[in-house]
């Protein structure tokens, strides 16, 4: 009996897990603008990397977090990845290796690989430069890069990103020395199910208060 | 009463005698070649020396004469203590007097005297840390000093005899740089015009 | 002695009307500078800046910022003198290339106050701002401070808007971003007070 109760306990819990994607939404912004009357939308930021990633992720250096959210100001929506990239070298960077350490130009692109192989193409609002520092670790220097990228997002888009599987990313970038990039120019990572979960949170709890009315 | 008389003609006597023992040179040479005249009067202070540590501008002026042609020279320093290091970008060209920018003289009447750099200065500053200034172990020191030429025709020179001079403004290219003349000091150009026999 | 009392009755009626209305003497309000240049003899006179955020504001641990307001006058001019500083407490130094630029508002950039009936009131800015930061180390952490001095020039028109009510609400166009202020109710007319002080001290 109590086993039957537990299980039925547990059940419970996952299908208000399952359901809970947009129940649980965070907003750090949802209102109207106090001086345009335009609606503002910030989803917070939710974790892509996920615990196992980061726990065995250990060796110095070659490390990728990222977090995603998402936000709306007037009608123009944008999909945001906050990114930590890190490698490990032997000499110490001088101030212009950290400068060109990580750059996402005008005109680069998201590419998202979808479960049904097709990819889809979103273009960076506006071009990026990597905060990036050097840290002398067990005799090597780690050099981190930190950097928050918005992507466009139209509507149609939203929907696939909400309903469909996503199974790859690849986000273009330049590096001028470092291996975070790579040689193709960009940083790619692979879709698990976390990921893909904060994915289609962040995304359907933009389109869920878009679709509310303020007051 | 001739003898109040006679006092009196003794003590100008002796006074013009104390001024002239009083009148100090950092140059009286003629050149051998060109047997042209250099004089040039002693660095006077316009501030105060009391408290100068601590005043932003601070200024001293000499006359010069190369035979017929006088100018002004204006030893300016320039000191500020920010409680931060300051940048070194912060450090260019903290003096800058492009030529011809004027120095305005103001008079007890209002009128003011404007006499026009001969030539471009430009000083740079620099920086001192707490720990290497015994007196100042709270802030930084940021240093500029220049000497800047200004030429002193003979009416200028005439208006600058008739009265004291109250304060100073030294125009350069990004600020102006305004120096209040002590009390002391309000005579200090007559002075070196007389010892100059100008 | 009755004629005594009603002029101090008179008097003390005159006195809180006065406050009703606001400052309207020179003797109330705070002066900062009131100089003449001696050689131009232009006149220079600036109100007391205050801050129109609460204390703690918008900051964390990490982020600070806060907006000063004062009245300016010179040389016929008069001009809403608004002061922006922020503070970001971070791990490290940053690399110079980093504090360059970080706080760019150009000429004629807008500032929207927000008033107490919801009406809003917009200045242009006259000076541009290309502001560096800059970096200090504390104990424990550096400290990377921003800040810049905006001067929205005033007409009758402003000066009016400005002076008939309170402002809850501040916002700063600057050149890709803006910055938004919420007065502290205690400060909800510093910008009309500061006004009147100007105009009561010229």
């Amino acid at each position: 009996m109590k086993r039957l109760i537990a299980l039925s306990i547990a059940f419970t819990v996952l299908a208000a897990d399952a359901d809970a994607g947009t129940a649980s939404c965070k907003y750090k912004q949802n209102e109207a603008d106090d001086f345009t009357g335009e609606r503002l939308v910030k989803v917070d930021w939710v974790d892509m990397t996920g615990w196992a990633s980061s726990t065995f992720n250990r060796t110095i250096g070659g490390r990728k977090d990222i977090e995603v959210a998402a936000e709306s100001a007037g009608g123009h929506s944008l999909l945001k990845f906050r990114l930590k990239v890190s490698d490990a070298v032997q000499n110490p960077p001088r101030e212009q290796d950290l400068y060109s350490a990580l750059y996402v130009p005008t005109g680069s692109s998201l590419e998202i690989t979808m479960a049904d192989e097709s990819i889809i193409e979103l273009m960076v609002d506006e071009a990026v430069r990597g905060k990036s520092r050097a840290k002398y670790d067990q005799g090597s220097y780690v050099i981190t890069s930190k950097f928050t990228v918005r992507y466009s997002l139209d509507a149609e888009l939203a929907e696939r990103l909400v309903n469909e599987d996503v199974v790859y990313l690849r986000l273009a970038a330049q590096s001028h020395k470092y291996d975070f990039v790579t040689d193709k120019g960009s940083i790619e990572f692979n879709i698990n199910k976390k990921a893909q979960q904060a994915l289609t949170k962040v995304v359907g709890c933009l389109n869920q208060a878009l679709s509310e009315e303020v007051s | 009463m001739k003898k109040p008389a006679l006092l009196a003609i003794a003590m100008l006597a002796i006074s013009s005698t104390a001024d002239a023992a009083k009148c100090k040179f950092a140059k009286d040479e003629t050149d051998p070649f060109t047997e042209v005249k250099t004089l040039q009067t002693k660095w006077d202070q316009l501030t105060s020396t009391w408290m100068a540590d601590s005043r932003e501008i601070d200024g001293w002026i000499s006359v010069v004469a190369v035979d017929d042609y006088v100018a002004l020279w204006l030893k300016l320093d320039y000191t500020v203590k920010p409680r931060s290091e300051p940048s070194d970008a912060s450090l260019k060209d903290v003096i800058n007097i492009p030529e011809g920018a004027p120095l305005l003289i103001l008079m007890p009447d209002d009128t003011i005297i404007e006499l026009p750099a001969v030539r471009e200065v430009r000083a740079d500053a620099y920086k001192l840390a707490p720990w290497d200034h015994p007196m100042d172990v709270n802030t930084w020191t940021k240093r500029a000093a220049a000497n800047i030429k200004y030429a002193l025709p003979p009416e200028a020179r005439e208006a600058l005899k008739a009265q004291d001079a109250t304060d100073l403004r030294i125009t350069a290219a990004n600020r102006n740089f305004d120096i209040e003349i002590h009390k002391k000091s309000r005579t200090d150009f007559q002075n070196a015009f007389a010892c100059m026999q100008l | 002695m009755h004629s005594v009392i009603r002029w101090l009755v008179v008097a003390s009626f005159a006195a809180s009307a006065t406050f009703a209305g606001g400052v309207a003497t020179a003797a109330d309000c705070k002066i900062e500078t009131d100089e003449t240049d001696k050689f131009t003899k232009v006149r220079t006179v600036i109100t007391r800046r205050n801050s129109l955020e609460s204390f703690w504001g918008d900051s964390s641990k990490d982020k600070q910022k806060d907006i000063y307001v004062a009245a300016w006058y010179k040389d016929g001019n008069k001009a809403l003198q608004i002061g922006l500083w922020f503070t970001n407490y971070v791990e490290r130094m940053p690399p110079d290339y980093e504090l360059r630029n970080t706080l760019v508002i150009p000429k004629e950039s807008r500032l929207l106050v927000m008033m107490a009936d919801g009406s809003i009131v917009t200045l242009h800015s006259v000076n541009p701002i290309n502001a560096n930061s800059r970096a200090t180390r504390t104990s424990s952490r550096v400290s990377v401070d921003t800040g810049a001095t905006i001067y929205y020039p005033l007409d009758d028109d402003l000066i009016t808007a400005l002076t008939s009510q309170g402002a809850t609400k501040l916002r700063v166009e600057a050149a890709e971003k803006h910055y938004d202020f919420e007065v502290h109710e205690k400060s909800l007319t510093d910008i009309g007070d500061a006004i009147q002080c100007l105009q009561a001290t010229l």
